[in-house]
């Protein structure tokens, strides 16, 4: 009976603390920098073009070879560059075989599609995040 | 549909009852056969296999440090612990030195996932009780502990950290600061935790004297981890066969008496206390200095290797053989598997009611049994 | 007479085809989705994590029930064998008309890491319509709150 009363006047003493509830879509829990989400290449933001030159150490390194490189011939640029997110582990390899720091994991995890085919990245997704964002509403 | 059911039932001459596997939620899928007589269980067969991966088969052929990502799958609740054993036994026969700070961080590591890998245990012990304010508390305090796991590897479960030769990445200072947040506070929660578990007559009554295990049975089946410690058998490869810097740290084996369902679940919340001294020395004792020795001619080792750790369930051992720095084979060897064996030993003579009970207290990770 | 009871024959019969009544059941489906939750492997502690005092997922109406006749949408996350496919058809043909498949996790999509496995069933979508996809390994708590939010614009 003891018990019972003790473990009910913790219960009681709770009610009365901070609620720790994070709101979700409204007000996000703030991740650790160092956590892995979603791969994306890195853009020099003076220049404005991707840093990545197709050198091939992060296709070596992918255990499971999601990822492939389009070449321009003769050229130090990349044509394309895919990434299958489907079947992706989120192991970090990729991350580290990159010598010129060309390839970063994103914070992005809210990654849910409709199609499958849309859960192969392509550079125009990869990208994204560093285009600018204008309105719709100034383009009209 | 039909035709499965009646097909099922032809197979399980003698048995009474069946229970699916999808019957059990949040990643549990065992069947079970039961027989009954007066209402007590004569005789239970557990089915499993409905999560054969084939890990072995897979990691076949692959290069040491790609199979890492895969070794980390055959865990689902304490992912550190099977890269741990893999890393471990590599480095013991190409004689790889670590760093002594890699060693701590390892350890400290290992310990934070079994205190997470055991919060999971109350949760689900929660669950099957009924006692729904418990399972909050429970949860809340483990989401504390994986997001500073999380901190440390960059995931929440399938950390992919520890390299052979060390560790992959160092520890922020931001890291020991929300440490010491969490300690603080977590003392004080774990206590509440402990008056909701040991001292409410309502628990204590139901798993008193529930589910007991001979030590016999015990020993034939070689159960180990923390259901054989609460058999009063004092048995640890931390201390018997020491790895890592478990020798220069000082610290008490939580033993029960009799081994029944509360005894397991003394023993648990006492190994969780423990695992918060362990780390906290762990982070007084640290040095400063390099946290992984990088080996350039790892393509070209060769060789079998054998090693064996204190993993959250019990002892996990592997067996592995390298050929020019790929791996030929590799066997594992998983605590879960005679758990269970164990559990349908401990359950008979007990009624139905019980039953979800008793296989909860057993800690089982089906994960580990299939592989 | 006769001809006005074929008409409020008509109307019932067509009841559901009205646009006002649609939008109703549809809203209150939105704010209360019941799932059955078809978990195996690490993505289930994920899952688990949804119900705790951090992300509380009964905030959006989201109730875990325990039998497929019951609920609105279906969650298959984890590793699918070979062994499990006859139960989870089974599973499938009880659960009601509207069927809507969530498939959560890099295994249940597709293989995932063990795709190779001659155990392994190559994803949910080989048997079965997918409605949505949660890649992640496993996802995060968010990101199968998030996936559940996209799919309330099932509805609307």
């Amino acid at each position: 009976m003891k018990g019972i009363l003790r473990s009910l006047l913790t219960v009681i003493k709770n009610t009365f603390i901070r609620s720790i509830t994070v709101l979700y879509p409204y007000d996000r829990i703030i991740i650790p920098y160092n956590s892995r989400g979603s791969i994306r290449l890195v853009v020099d933001l003076d220049t404005k073009e991707i840093i990545c030159d197709g050198c091939g150490e992060c296709v070596n390194a992918c255990p499971l070879k999601l990822i492939s490189v389009e070449k321009v011939s003769h050229d130090k640029k990349i044509k394309n560059f895919y990434v299958d997110i489907s079947r992706c582990l989120f192991c970090g390899l990729c991350e580290e075989a990159c010598k010129k720091d060309a390839l970063k994991m994103n914070f992005n995890y809210e990654l849910a599609e409709r199609d499958f085919s849309a859960l192969r990245h392509d550079i125009d997704k990869l990208t994204e995040y560093a285009k600018p964002k204008v309105k719709e509403f100034w383009k009209s | 549909m039909e035709n499965r059911k009646i097909k099922d039932y032809e197979e399980i001459e003698g048995y009474d009852i069946y229970i699916e596997p999808q019957f059990r939620p949040f990643g549990f899928p065992v069947g079970l056969y039961i027989a009954l007589k007066d209402g007590v269980i004569i005789n239970i067969k557990p089915e499993f296999g409905y999560l054969t991966t084939g890990v072995e088969k897979v990691v076949e052929g692959m290069e040491i440090d790609k199979a890492i990502p895969f070794i980390d799958r055959v865990d689902s609740s304490s992912a550190i612990s099977p890269e741990l054993t893999y890393c471990i036994g590599l480095e013991k026969t190409f004689k790889i030195d670590v760093p002594l700070r890699a060693k701590f961080i390892r350890t400290a590591l290992c310990e934070l996932s079994r205190i997470s890998s055991h919060l999971l245990w109350l949760t689900r012990l929660a669950n099957v009780l009924g006692i729904n304010n418990a399972l909050h508390y429970c949860l809340r305090e483990r989401e504390e502990v994986l997001h500073l796991i999380e901190l440390a590897t960059g995931s929440r479960l399938t950390p992919n950290f520890i390299r052979v030769g060390g560790v992959a990445s160092n520890l922020s200072p931001r890291f020991i600061e929300e440490f010491r947040k969490f300690f603080r506070s977590f003392r004080k929660n774990f206590n509440m935790l402990k008056t909701f578990f040991l001292e409410n007559e309502l628990v204590v009554n139901r798993l008193n004297n529930l589910g007991v295990l001979i030590e016999e049975d015990a020993k034939n089946l070689a159960i180990t981890g923390p259901n054989l410690r609460a058999l009063g058998i004092k048995k640890d490869v931390r201390i018997d066969d020491t790895y890592g810097i478990y020798d220069e740290i000082s610290f008490k084996i939580p033993v029960g008496e009799k081994g029944d369902s509360l005894d397991r679940c003394i023993v648990r919340m006492g190994e969780i206390e423990q695992s918060t001294s362990i780390i906290s020395q762990a982070f007084y004792k640290m040095p400063e200095g390099e946290i992984r020795t990088y080996t350039e001619d790892i393509n070209q080792f060769s060789g079998n290797t054998r090693s064996h750790i204190e993993c959250p369930h019990g002892e996990l051992a592997m067996e592995i053989s390298i050929d020019e720095g790929k791996i030929t084979k590799l066997r594992i060897k998983s605590p879960s598997y005679n758990n269970l064996l164990a559990f349908s030993r401990a359950v008979l003579g007990e009624s139905v009611e019980d039953v979800e009970v008793i296989l909860t207290s057993f800690d089982i990770c089906v994960c580990e049994v299939d592989k | 007479m006769k001809i006005l009871l074929r008409k409020m024959v008509h109307k019932v019969r067509n009841f559901k085809k009205f646009s006002l009544f649609n939008k109703l059941t549809n809203w209150v489906k939105s704010t209360s989705i019941n799932i059955y939750c078809f978990t195996s492997g690490c993505c289930g502690n994920e899952i688990l994590a949804i119900l705790g005092p951090l992300y509380d997922s009964e905030r959006w109406g989201i109730n875990f029930v325990s039998s497929p006749e019951r609920a609105d949408v279906i969650m298959v996350s984890g590793t699918i064998t070979e062994k499990m496919k006859p139960i989870l058809e089974d599973l499938y043909n009880s659960f009601g008309n509207e069927k809507v498949l969530i498939a959560v996790g890099s295994c249940a999509i597709n293989g995932g890491p063990f795709y190779k496995s001659d155990f392994v069933l190559k994803g949910v979508k080989e048997i079965f319509n997918v409605d949505l996809y949660v890649p992640g390994c496993p996802p995060r708590p968010e990101a199968i709150i998030n996936a559940i939010l996209k799919y309330k614009d099932h509805f609307k």
